[in-house]
């Protein structure tokens, strides 16, 4: 790859960045700051990145890693995230069988939050961004092979929350 | 009962998505597939999963104090990049690549429903020609929504052109 340019190539990985360390920090200034400083170390870095052929699997991996260790200590200073958003997702469902659109958004949204950050950075790799097996495993360093199998265990776990909640909405009718 | 039958090429989908089977391809096909606003009961359960989806690509962009904090950040550190304005060497077709996926998506699923109107109108006619007591009274609006005949047959063409398309990404990837 050519000499890397900051306004375009790096600035307009922002948003799938800050996406990508969202999903795993579920904090939107902690997501912020991880952004900040992907962009800031990969510029720093630049000389040395220019046989890299695929800079946005490399800026996601960096992302990725500074995220979790951001997650890691948020989550030594306070209580498990994913138990107070367990309580969350409990309490909507079965709640209201009207359900509005938002609300149903919302919902999805808590299940995805709630699973392990490994099956969550992959689906939000796959499903939202739309990447392939292979770039996600690039990115994930990981093989295919298991993305696969952890992107496989994810939708299962949706599929069965979601299937489990149309059961109570009809045992409610 | 016919319904269940009427997609059964979208059901074989959402299995396979399930299963981790589906190629890029055909997971844009089942995001436009879910946005319709009149979907049939018994997939209607899955819709808020692929709509949430789309929803969160575009959802909570950083804004523009984000690249200013940055910019600060890195011009502190002694590593401000310097700012010049240059086109980007793009060509039409490869700023709206992107988009010919979703387009193709967004327009077989214009082709199932825009099919599968005419053909209804066709066979309400018919009917009424021979008279069946059924469509005499109703040639309600039901029989336009959910048709039998016309989506087994845009089905059809959906299967030839997504498994063209699948064996297309498979190589490219």
């Amino acid at each position: 790859m050519k000499e890397i340019d900051f306004q375009h190539d790096l600035l307009p990985l922002k948003n799938k960045l800050f996406r990508v360390a969202l999903r795993i920090t579920l904090d939107r200034p902690e997501a912020e700051d991880v952004v900040e400083d992907t962009l800031v170390r990969t510029w720093e870095q630049r000389r040395k990145l220019t046989e890299i052929d695929n800079l946005e699997a490399y800026c996601i991996t960096v992302c990725r890693n500074l995220a979790i260790d951001r997650a890691e200590k948020k989550e030594a200073q306070h209580l498990s995230l994913d138990h107070s958003l367990t309580e969350q997702a409990d309490n909507a469902l079965g709640a209201d069988e009207k359900m509005e659109q938002d609300e149903r958004l919302q919902w999805i949204k808590e299940l995805f939050d709630r699973l392990p950050e490994k099956q969550r950075t992959a689906l939000q790799l796959r499903d939202i961004e739309g990447f392939s097996y292979r770039d996600v495993a690039e990115m994930m360093s990981i093989s295919e092979a298991d993305v696969k199998v952890t992107i496989h265990r994810a939708r299962q776990t949706l599929k069965q929350k979601v299937e489990a909640m149309q059961k109570t909405k009809h045992s409610l009718i | 009962m016919t319904n269940f039958m009427d997609y059964k090429y979208i059901e074989q989908l959402i299995a396979r998505y399930f299963e981790a089977e589906t190629s890029n391809a055909e997971e844009d096909i089942l995001r436009s597939f879910f946005r319709q606003s009149s979907l049939p009961r018994h997939l209607e359960q899955y819709a808020p999963l692929f709509a949430y989806q789309s929803e969160a690509k575009t959802a909570t962009p950083l804004d523009e104090e984000f690249d200013r904090r940055l910019r600060a950040r890195l011009e502190a550190e002694g590593h401000m990049p310097a700012i010049h304005v240059k086109a980007i060497k793009m060509t039409w077709n490869e700023r709206l690549r992107p988009l010919w996926r979703s387009v193709a998506a967004v327009a077989v699923v214009v082709l199932v429903i825009g099919s599968a109107r005419q053909t209804a109108v066709q066979t309400t006619q018919t009917s009424i020609v021979f008279g069946t007591e059924a469509h005499q009274n109703k040639p309600s609006e039901s029989s336009l929504i959910h048709p039998e005949a016309p989506y087994r047959q845009a089905r059809e063409h959906m299967k030839m052109a997504v498994t063209q398309d699948t064996l297309t990404t498979k190589d490219g990837q």
